[in-house]
């Protein structure tokens, strides 16, 4: 037990050489570590609750169309994906779920108005179930028992492409955006069975998954039961999985080529979770890095104060000081610039937070408490704090 | 002995040999420079362990002590001038003689002032030690060490920068206080030699 001033005494006589040059570098290397770090660690957790409607850009989940492979002239043969294939494929252990298209079984044909001009095509529908759909767009419903029925549609982004970069300019007609797409009104006329029909349709999304025009399940369901033909050509020839695994996995590819179908699925070779997952794990480790420098920073600043202060503890120690009251002497000051890094990364975390909140959301993530991440950083400054009083300890000698 | 005579054959009063120091005894051990004194304070103060053979407290074989054990009885039982003094030279006398006796709460502020008096250094209390004489660090750190409870109270060649007034002036303070606290003195003298009563001489 040291009495009074004996204590002040010891502060000035142990930590008269340290370097504050030395102790801010370490700070300023902690503070950038273990914000980087738990940013990290927000960033997903903001992302891991996000809004039901959103995509999770860190699943892990993909999605895989298989198509039969079509060569020469295929009239009819093997088009419709029989139960078996449709069986087999959610038999396969990289599979979480596995549904065929459906295929209208009427005609349909739709017709745009832009004032002078209008545009007319004929056009086919097909649909999976909305589990497929993710993200769903908010107005993927048909309601036939409604007044004026709409058809939501959701097209391939690949078509608004050609239409912008290869049919538009050819005919001088204006490119137009996804936003721009999704404000004009379309008819639809659908016909069969003896019967016709016009909605109101309207592109409610776009998508690059799925590859076909799609409709919700329920408007084909209804629309073949009224205008289908009982011709059998609703069971698509195509079947959609969710599959665990990487959509490169070798296993799909073994399996699509033993039974001669073809792959297709979000196109772009690297779906975004992997993209994000990539850049987490670089900010990540640069965080851990920083972290890992700065710990070796702080290891070689005390083993250099403790140098240069060995003649003093050795002083100290004869005088029948313990170990115990020099070693809290350097612990003091460690936990004292510890605890300041902590709250500077802390008030960083929440003003940050706020900050980017309206950002967060936008990209579809949620707002998740920070408290397990201000509890994680914590944690992570005892570590440093151990770090350090373990090197403290074992290099106060005689 | 110390492990780097180990070599040698020849025998002192201490090397190689059992000798017993008791509390309340006062032994001299004079020697040429470069024979151990210092190395012996050292082996005593629990500060160096590298000799062979074996230093008993009260029949307890010091090399089995803890660190706590030995902080214990450097704060209570064995009291050290070092031949090098120690005063932190970046402290004042009174701030060298404060850490001490905060550690033992030994000393009330009037026996301090009473004792810097009797050698002369009063009016270096609030002095940098650094910018003290080495004759004057010396005695404050005489003071110093004086500030414990003590069994034994070792001093290595506690006059080698003293005239021979200041040496009565410690000898006193080392007379007067080794026999309040009953405690034994352990000397080392290269020949310079403190100006106290001896009981017993011994040669390294």
């Amino acid at each position: 037990m040291i009495h009074g001033k004996g204590q002040q005494l010891l502060h000035r006589l142990l930590l008269r050489d340290m370097s504050v040059a030395q102790l801010a570098v370490y700070a300023v290397g902690v503070y950038l570590g273990v914000l980087i770090l738990s940013g990290a660690l927000q960033f997903w957790r903001d992302f891991s609750v996000r809004p039901a409607d959103a995509a999770d850009p860190f699943s892990s989940e993909d999605y895989v169309i298989f198509s039969p492979q079509v060569s020469g002239l295929g009239f009819g043969s093997g088009v419709a994906a029989d139960d078996s294939l449709l069986r087999a494929l959610r038999a396969q252990p990289w599979v979480t779920s596995a549904d065929r298209f459906t295929a209208a079984d009427f005609s349909v044909a739709a017709s745009v108005d832009l004032g002078t001009d209008r545009f007319a095509s004929a056009l086919f529908f097909e649909a999976v179930p909305d589990e497929y759909m993710t993200p769903l767009p908010d107005a993927w419903t048909f309601d036939s028992t409604a007044a004026a029925p709409v058809i939501p549609v959701i097209l391939p982004r690949d078509y608004l492409a050609l239409y912008n970069f290869g049919f538009a300019p050819s005919r001088g007609l204006p490119s137009l955006g996804e936003d721009v797409v999704m404000q004009i009104p379309l008819t639809v006329s659908v016909a069969g069975n003896g019967r016709q029909r016009l909605f109101a349709a309207r592109v409610v999304g776009f998508s690059n998954r799925i590859n076909t025009i799609a409709v919700p399940q329920s408007f084909i369901s209804w629309g073949n039961g009224i205008f289908g033909e009982g011709s059998g050509t609703n069971s698509s020839a195509r079947l959609i999985a969710r599959v665990s695994t990487d959509r490169n996995d070798p296993a799909i590819k073994d399996f699509a080529a033993a039974r001669s179908l073809e792959i297709a699925g979000d196109s772009g070779s690297v779906s975004a979770s992997r993209v994000l997952a990539v850049i987490m794990a670089i900010v990540s480790g640069v965080g851990l890095l920083l972290c890992i420098l700065s710990g070796v920073i702080l290891t070689v600043s005390l083993i250099l104060l403790l140098y240069k202060t060995r003649s003093v503890i050795s002083r100290l120690i004869s005088l029948g000081f313990t170990r115990r009251s020099i070693l809290s002497v350097y612990a003091l000051m460690l936990a004292l610039v510890n605890a300041v890094v902590w709250i500077a990364v802390a008030v960083t975390l929440v003003a940050g937070h706020r900050a980017i909140d309206g950002m967060l959301h936008d990209a579809g993530a949620g707002t998740a408490t920070l408290l397990p991440v201000l509890g994680a950083s914590l944690l992570l400054m005892s570590v440093v704090q151990l770090l350090g009083m373990t090197v403290i300890s074992s290099k106060i000698k005689l | 002995m110390p492990q780097a005579f180990a070599a040698e054959t020849s025998r002192t009063d201490v090397w190689g040999r059992e000798v017993t120091l008791r509390r309340g005894a006062r032994v001299r051990i004079e020697a040429s420079s470069g024979s151990g004194k210092t190395t012996l304070c050292s082996f005593i103060m629990g500060m160096r362990s590298d000799y062979a053979g074996r230093i008993l407290f009260d029949g307890l074989a010091s090399a089995s002590l803890s660190q706590d054990a030995w902080s214990s009885l450097r704060q209570t039982a064995l009291a050290w001038l070092p031949q090098e003094i120690g005063l932190f030279p970046q402290l004042t006398l009174r701030e060298n003689i404060t850490l001490k006796n905060s550690l033992t709460g030994c000393r009330t502020a009037a026996w301090i002032y009473e004792a810097c008096d009797s050698l002369g250094l009063t009016d270096c209390l609030d002095r940098q030690a650094s910018r003290m004489s080495v004759g004057q660090q010396q005695r404050g750190a005489l003071v110093r060490a004086l500030c414990q409870p003590m069994d034994f109270l070792l001093l290595d060649e506690p006059v080698s920068h003293l005239d021979a007034g200041w040496n009565k002036a410690v000898a006193s303070l080392v007379d007067r206080e080794l026999r309040a606290s009953g405690a034994g003195l352990i000397l080392t003298s290269v020949g310079h030699h403190l100006d106290i009563t001896i009981d017993t001489h011994l040669t390294l």
